[in-house]
């Protein structure tokens, strides 16, 4: 019974620290959000396909973006996964954006790295390089503003042409 | 007594047209034209406020309508009111288009010449005038002073707000 108890529990732990070997990045799709009138802040996904030579799924994956790091999260596949993240409208920057993408192995080296001050020797599995146009953020004049000027200037004609009528 | 008094009801041609002229009374074709004009300008911000302030017109239909004839029937009194001020404006202007029609046999011809055209000069300006005026005054009612408002009040208000200041101005010379 005890014998089965630590196999379980050797295959979970091993399960879990499951590395993917010369994990191959496809299918990289990027989107954000574009329309600052729909939403509070702007979002940024990345979405790809990881294949792994070891046939590993559900492996952490790590995005680096500008110094800061975020892990991703897989479907139910385990196969696909979906780096994302969010800033306030004011604050996202737009145009061409860097995300560095590590395995585990690579995420380790890349901090120890980051501590010893030599960031040449970091190797990411990939680059993506994407391009945020900006948000929409409306029409800087309000049109319901610029229909009641515009009525006011034809009434202003039309007053104008009446007096000199009446004088 | 009774021929004095048969004499002075039987007007003739010339002072019935002179009261026609000067009385604030418009023909039937004109007063078709008035409210028919009326009645669009008064529809017209049932689509704003539908659109705009999300009024349904299957749910309000009533409100709309009410305030459609209340509108109409003062914009119409507007009209009327603004015609008569301008065509007599207007007739006299037009003594400077006409200034060598002067003889008798003439002269009733470019009156009644010059009575057609400052009518209808009148009355298109009229409406053009007070089309204008209600349309600013409706929009600054309803996007700036009553834009907090629920829309059915802001619709009644800003409604009776534009024809009544319209019918107001009106009165003036």
């Amino acid at each position: 019974m005890k014998s089965i108890f630590f196999a379980v529990l050797i295959i979970a732990t091993s399960a879990s620290g499951q590395q993917c070997n010369q994990a191959k990045i496809l299918n990289v799709r990027t989107s954000t959000s574009e329309n600052s009138k729909l939403n509070t802040e702007t979002a940024f996904i990345i979405q790809f396909k990881a294949q792994c030579q070891n046939n590993a799924r559900n492996v952490p994956f790590y995005a680096e973006i500008d110094g800061k790091f975020l892990t991703s999260s897989a479907d139910a596949t385990g196969e696909n996964y979906e780096i994302s993240w969010s800033e306030p409208i004011k604050k996202a920057r737009s145009g061409e954006i860097k995300v560095r993408i590590f395995d585990e192995e690579g995420y380790g080296a890349f901090r120890k790295a980051q501590r010893s001050g030599d960031l040449s020797s970091s190797k990411d599995l990939q680059t993506v390089t994407f391009y945020h146009q900006g948000s929409y953020k409306g029409p800087s004049v309000q049109i319901e503003f610029l229909v009641t000027v515009l009525f006011g200037v034809i009434f202003y004609f039309a007053k104008s042409s009446m007096n000199k009528i009446q004088n | 007594m009774s021929a004095k008094s048969s004499k002075s009801k039987n007007l003739s041609q010339e002072e019935e047209a002179l009261l026609q002229d000067y009385s604030r009374d418009l023909s039937t074709k004109s007063s078709a034209f008035f409210y028919g004009n009326a009645a669009i300008v008064s529809a017209v911000p049932i689509w704003l406020f539908w659109k705009i302030h999300q009024m349904e017109p299957t749910n309000n239909y009533i409100y709309f309508i009410l305030g459609t004839l209340f509108t109409a029937y003062l914009i119409s009194f507007a009209y009327k009111n603004v015609k008569f001020v301008l065509k007599h404006k207007i007739f006299q202007n037009l003594d400077n288009v006409f200034p060598n029609e002067k003889e008798k046999k003439n002269e009733d011809r470019s009156l009644k010449k010059k009575n057609e055209i400052a009518e209808y000069e009148a009355t298109t300006y009229s409406i053009f005038y007070n089309n204008s005026l209600f349309l600013f005054i409706l929009l600054v009612a309803s996007f700036v002073i009553f834009k907090n408002f629920t829309p059915l009040f802001n619709y009644f208000l800003s409604m009776s707000i534009a024809s009544g200041l319209l019918a107001l101005f009106s009165t003036s010379k």
